[in-house]
């Protein structure tokens, strides 16, 4: 399928919001962007499938849930890891080291969580997707996205808990 | 003791979907209110808000990266 320039354009402004999308996703930058080349090459190949008015963002964001649900069928999943350096760099020079430390803790906590979980996340929380657009992106009930941003919140949480304070190491006491 | 008293309940998943502003105007209400007078309320939506801006510390700036070069559209098609 050929892209008319408007098309390539358009798609063009959203790889930024992919690359974050994926980042979530996959982890780290490299397969981030793995993913996001795969789905801009399906994204091109279908384009006739897109509904012209409809949003395209959310479209191209359904495009790389399904690529992932894909590879999942294939291969067994391992957590993902978030590599130190591929932190976003902070421009700002105001971040502290430890605002910088509690956020790789903060990445940390949150490359723990289920695949679902990262990703509802992602769309609602970093990208702004409203429950019934994420529901669209996902495949699923409004009220599935409901309560999987509750459930994923709590997770986070807990994550976050866990790294904030480690494991006690059990403490010898010698018997009376 | 006349007059009914409404009971109206909050639950966790209300508290989340308050802060992704999936609620009507009296369900917010409702959850501001019940954030008042319950510290568990409080507490939940203080630590998830909390956790909404780290989220967007964490991963928000990645828009701003250049587009590598694999990923223009003109490599890929």
């Amino acid at each position: 399928m050929r892209l008319s320039k408007d098309d390539a354009k358009a798609i063009e402004a959203e790889i930024p919001y992919l690359r974050r999308y994926a980042r979530a996703l996959a982890g780290g930058r490299d397969a981030a962007d793995d993913l996001v080349q795969d789905g801009l090459e399906r994204a091109i190949a279908r384009f006739d499938q897109f509904q012209a008015g409809t949003n395209l963002r959310a479209w191209l964001f359904t495009i790389l849930h399904n690529l992932r649900c894909d590879q999942h069928r294939r291969v067994v999943r391992r957590p993902i890891e978030i590599p130190i350096e591929d932190a976003p760099q902070q421009a700002s020079t105001r971040a502290s080291q430890a605002d910088a430390l509690h956020l790789q803790d903060f990445r940390r906590a949150f490359a723990r969580l289920s695949e679902p979980h990262r990703e509802v996340l992602a769309l609602v929380g970093i990208e702004g997707l409203d429950y019934q657009r994420a529901a669209s992106v996902l495949g699923v009930e409004v009220g599935t996205v409901k309560s999987r941003v509750f459930r994923a919140r709590e997770s986070l949480r807990h994550e976050q808990m866990m790294l904030e304070r480690p494991t006690p190491r059990p403490t010898w006491r010698a018997a009376a | 003791m006349s007059g009914s008293i409404e009971l109206v309940i909050i639950t966790p998943t209300d508290v989340s979907a308050f802060i992704d502003g999936e609620l009507s105007p009296e369900e917010r209400r409702d959850v501001v209110e019940c954030a008042r007078d319950d510290d568990r309320a409080a507490c939940l939506l203080r630590a998830w808000q909390w956790q909404l801006g780290l989220l967007h510390a964490a991963f928000g700036r990645i828009v701003e990266e250049p587009t590598p070069t694999r990923l223009r559209l003109a490599s890929t098609t």
